[in-house]
């Protein structure tokens, strides 16, 4: 029980909590029992005292294998390399092995899912998941959560692509990265890899030799919105000359992700 | 731009290198402040309470107005940066490190992964 309560983010038990919580029971608890009644009052007084005391000492255990973890190298790529919040349930689960189920549903979706990322072939699916396996085959860009294997991602990857090294600081990367999230994405020009034009009028031309299914999915993102629009390129393009001064501002180390 | 479309392009920019990538803290806020797929499946996964935005659905039982209320930061970003880690951690000890290095395991695919569930959650639970 004590496992559920503290891994419940929901409960926002603290430790301090706790402690009111055995003082209370501490002043509270029977002198005599008189009858079985009390004495089993009693009893669960005591057992409640225990588990604070089990309580305090995972906490304890667990700030020292957070402390430990911290310690150990991870890859550079690896957010929790930087991060030193731990929460108190994220600590307990870690003592008792016993996530909230929402941590092991998730863990589930993307092990069921992982064979599609895996294999190099035709990826098989793991019993029962064939239904699964069909709706997320069909759309990978809506459904499947690597979010770098969507084959609109890794078409916008594919040469000349906005996100290319050698023109990351051009106004052509910032138009072109816009017009691939806020137009292309999840149709068969972003899967061919057809991000990337050098000029609004070259974009036009596109526009007017193609029928717009092909390059804009009206429902990409769910419900559609005014930000998803071809109508936004030629805005984007104005954007865009304001990409290279932004960037200078920091020269000497990167955008912070917020205030990109 | 919406803010959801300039969060993915960001996205792209930090895999591009370009851009530094978030702390949890920020993930937290940027999952609150676009209130969307991510912070539903958050709910879907029992992880923070039910919020305005999904109990509108539920009661009303009609699709989402896209201008749905947004949680207190105040009370919200704790209780997602809670979710993110535990989810996190539990990702880290059940995929080996040559499969998280394949998936690319960040906040990013967590983030990505709650939006997936939310879509997916009623295929999943047939399984």
């Amino acid at each position: 029980m004590a496992t559920r309560v503290l891994g419940n983010p929901n409960t926002q038990l603290t430790f301090k909590v706790m402690d009111i919580f055995s003082n209370f029971i501490s002043q509270h608890k029977m002198s005599q029992a008189a009858s079985h009644e009390n004495q089993l009052i009693a009893e669960l007084n005591s057992s409640m005292i225990e588990l604070v005391g089990l309580l305090k000492n995972w906490s304890t255990a667990a700030q020292n294998t957070n402390n430990a973890n911290q310690q150990q190298p991870l890859p550079s790529s690896n957010p929790l390399h930087s991060n030193t919040s731990q929460g108190v349930e994220a600590s307990v689960w870690v003592i008792t092995g016993d996530p909230p189920s929402g941590v092991t549903n998730l863990y589930q979706m993307l092990r069921y899912l992982f064979p599609i990322i895996a294999a190099v072939s035709q990826p098989i699916p793991p019993p029962g998941c064939e239904k699964l396996y069909n709706k997320v085959l069909k759309s990978k860009d809506k459904f499947l959560p690597y979010c770098e294997f969507g084959p609109s991602r890794v078409g916008s990857l594919m040469e000349p692509s906005p996100f290319a090294a050698d023109i990351l600081f051009l106004p052509e990367s910032l138009v072109n990265g816009s017009t691939f999230r806020g137009v292309l994405f999840n149709t068969e020009s972003a899967h061919k890899g057809i991000t990337f034009w050098n000029s609004l009028a070259e974009w036009e031309l596109f526009t007017q030799e193609h029928d717009e299914s092909y390059y804009f999915a009206k429902g990409a993102y769910g419900q559609p919105t005014k930000y998803h629009d071809p109508s936004n390129v030629a805005a984007y393009w104005e954007a865009g000359k304001l990409w290279p001064t932004y960037l200078a501002e920091y020269s000497h180390s990167r955008p912070p992700f917020m205030a990109t | 731009m919406g803010e959801l479309i300039t969060y993915l392009l960001t996205v792209d920019y930090v895999y591009a290198g370009l851009v530094e990538r978030p702390t949890l803290e920020e993930m937290a806020q940027v999952i609150n402040k676009l209130n969307s797929r991510a912070a539903i499946g958050l709910e879907k996964l029992f992880l923070i309470p039910m919020s305005p935005r999904t109990e509108a659905k539920v009661v009303r039982g009609k699709k989402r107005s896209p201008h749905h209320k947004q949680v207190d930061p105040g009370i919200e970003v704790p209780l997602i940066k809670t979710a993110l880690q535990l989810i996190m951690d539990y990702l880290m000890k059940n995929f080996s490190a040559e499969e998280q290095a394949m998936m690319r395991l960040d906040w990013f695919i967590i983030e990505h992964s709650l939006c997936k569930y939310s879509r997916l959650q009623k295929t999943l639970q047939e399984i």
